[in-house]
């Protein structure tokens, strides 16, 4: 079962839990699963289409969906999962 | 929807504050950033802190950005001390110790923002804030243990 790292601010809206296992085969699935298992998690990482939200960025291992196949990117049984929202911010 | 408390008072330890303090020194004039570990209690303790490099593509005098691979390794690194990942602190070179807006709009509910000012290079001010349930930055008293 591929291995999804929930950040810590957003433990909050999965009772406190770390991390959740997911048996579907790709980020997009696997991130629906997670929504469904957490509705209130939901509008943290998907839009109302179902597509990641513009400033979440998702990890498989050390890579960004981004530079592998995004949304379609394959998971597989030693897959980890990061889910990050951003830390920034600035003086004004 | 679990919520956590979020309390008025931070408690965090004085080697601690002075290793934030050092860091936006050494930084300046850019801003500097790193991650708050503790615990989380009735009153939520600050007991390390660890400094990330500031990876914002633009004007780092003014702006902190943490790149997403420092942010995974601060998350595995509190799953394997048994620390809570409290927040994280930044520095305003040349602002006082107060959220901008740019904070506000990046902010996270549940974690603690530690904001140093500067005045000339010399750290001055060091203050604790947390999002409030109306999306409002509150201060939180530093209590130094």
């Amino acid at each position: 079962m591929a291995n999804i790292l929930i950040p810590s601010p957003f433990r909050q809206f999965t009772q406190n839990q770390a991390y959740f296992e997911s048996s579907e085969t790709s980020i997009q699935t696997a991130l629906e699963a997670l929504a469904q298992a957490f509705p209130d998690l939901r509008q943290q990482i998907l839009d109302e289409k179902g597509h990641l939200q513009k400033y979440i960025t998702v990890f498989v291992g050390e890579e960004d969906i981004q530079s592998l196949q995004g949304n379609e990117t394959p998971l597989d049984v030693h897959s980890e999962v990061s889910i990050m929202p951003p830390l920034r911010g600035g003086a004004y | 929807m679990h919520v956590s408390p979020l309390h008025s008072k931070i408690k965090i330890k004085a080697k601690v504050l002075d290793f934030i303090l050092k860091h936006a020194e050494i930084t300046s004039p850019q801003e500097c950033c790193g991650f708050l570990y503790g615990q989380v209690g009735e009153i939520r303790s600050v007991q390390l802190a660890r400094a990330v490099p500031n990876s914002h593509p633009g004007d780092k005098k003014v702006r902190f950005t943490v790149h997403p691979k420092d942010y995974i390794q601060a998350e595995r690194f509190a799953s394997a001390s048994g620390m809570a990942l409290l927040g994280v602190y930044h520095s305003h070179p040349r602002h006082p110790a107060v959220p901008s807006e740019e904070d506000l709009k990046f902010a996270h509910w549940g974690f603690s923002y530690i904001i140093v000012s500067l005045q000339e290079g010399i750290s001055d001010r060091i203050r604790s804030w947390f999002l409030n349930s109306d999306d409002v930055f509150e201060e939180a008293c530093i209590l130094k243990i």
